[in-house]
């Protein structure tokens, strides 16, 4: 008897495991299309250096959707300054939240890639490479005068977008 | 095998459950997924009211008294995420002289209806004149900030 009725309603029974089915296929790739669920330290593969996974999709500042930062110490190595960072990160940022429209990015800086300092009249010029999300993004430049302390920070994108370019003139905190 | 579980409905069956089923909630979840991070860069915009009681709301965290009398002013909005507002406060007393005038900046990413941050309380300022040191603040709005500071 369950059997004639099993095979009455068959149509109906698959139409409802393929829904069941898509269900359960949107549940597991909505957790990975979205965000990398991992958590903990790992390491990241263009900087090479260590992060904390739970803390690029955490709420971690005061605007949780500014992306996160790995690799960048290496700049200060190798002499950029802290204020400069400072300067390129948010450019960084802004790029990556208005230009490129992700959230809760992870910015790596690419090892290997930072070229520089080259003494070119009154501008000491440095330049590297960010990967966004563990793909190679934009080539950045920083481009620092050493009377007037301007600066002016350049993010070209490799894949032939506009270049996003700003000068600063004066930092000085409040 | 029966007539009634032919082959061909045997292997479309297995077809669908195996092949089409994930095939499409990957492009379902896809779709959601942008249209998430679409709506969380680009919500709603803010009424005046809802923007005032952001204000006063995140003085609180600031650790900054309201003086009770605070009313908004003009408010803008920057890349759908920030507002830059200007805030009217009485320090005491009826007369003009003691209106205050000044800008604050306040952030729309918290994906909440309910919610929204102060990010610069009235009277505040940022600590770079020209960054918002990562926080993604538009440089439009910042020289605007600073415009009004001026101004005032």
């Amino acid at each position: 008897m369950l059997y004639e009725y099993l095979i009455k309603g068959r149509v109906v029974i698959v139409a409802l495991l393929f829904l069941l089915s898509i269900g359960l296929w949107y549940s597991i790739f909505s957790g990975v299309v979205a965000t990398d669920r991992n958590t903990g330290m790992q390491s990241d593969n263009l900087s090479g250096a260590s992060y904390n996974k739970t803390a690029v999709n955490s709420d971690r500042s005061i605007n949780p959707l500014a992306p996160y930062f790995v690799g960048f110490e290496h700049l200060r190595e190798s002499g950029i300054t802290n204020e400069n960072q400072l300067y390129i990160k948010d450019l960084i940022t802004n790029y990556v939240l208005y230009e490129k429209e992700k959230v809760y990015a992870k910015v790596s800086y690419v090892d290997g890639s930072l070229t520089g300092p080259k003494i070119n009249g009154l501008d000491m010029t440095y330049v590297f490479t960010i990967g966004i999300n563990d793909s190679k993004d934009a080539e950045v430049s920083l481009a620092s005068n050493v009377v007037t302390k301007s600066k002016t920070i350049s993010i070209k994108p490799l894949n032939g977008e506009k270049t996003l370019k700003k000068t600063f003139t004066v930092a000085e905190p409040n | 095998m029966n007539n009634s579980f032919s082959r061909n409905f045997v292997v479309g069956s297995v077809f669908l459950l195996v092949i089409v089923a994930p095939v499409l909630g990957f492009i379902l979840a896809s779709v959601f997924t942008s249209q998430t991070e679409e709506a969380t860069l680009h919500p709603e915009p803010r009424s005046n009211e809802q923007l005032l009681t952001g204000v006063e709301q995140g003085l609180k965290e600031f650790d900054m008294q309201s003086s009770g009398d605070m009313s908004l002013v003009s408010s803008k909005r920057f890349n759908d995420l920030w507002y830059l507002v200007i805030i009217k406060q009485k320090d005491g007393g009826n007369s003009a002289s003691n209106e205050e005038t000044s800008p604050a900046i306040v952030g729309d990413f918290r994906n909440n209806p309910d919610k929204l941050t102060l990010v610069v309380p009235p009277g505040g300022s940022l600590q770079y004149p020209d960054i918002s040191e990562s926080m993604g603040i538009p440089y439009e709005l910042i020289t605007r900030f600073n415009s009004v500071k001026e101004d005032k």
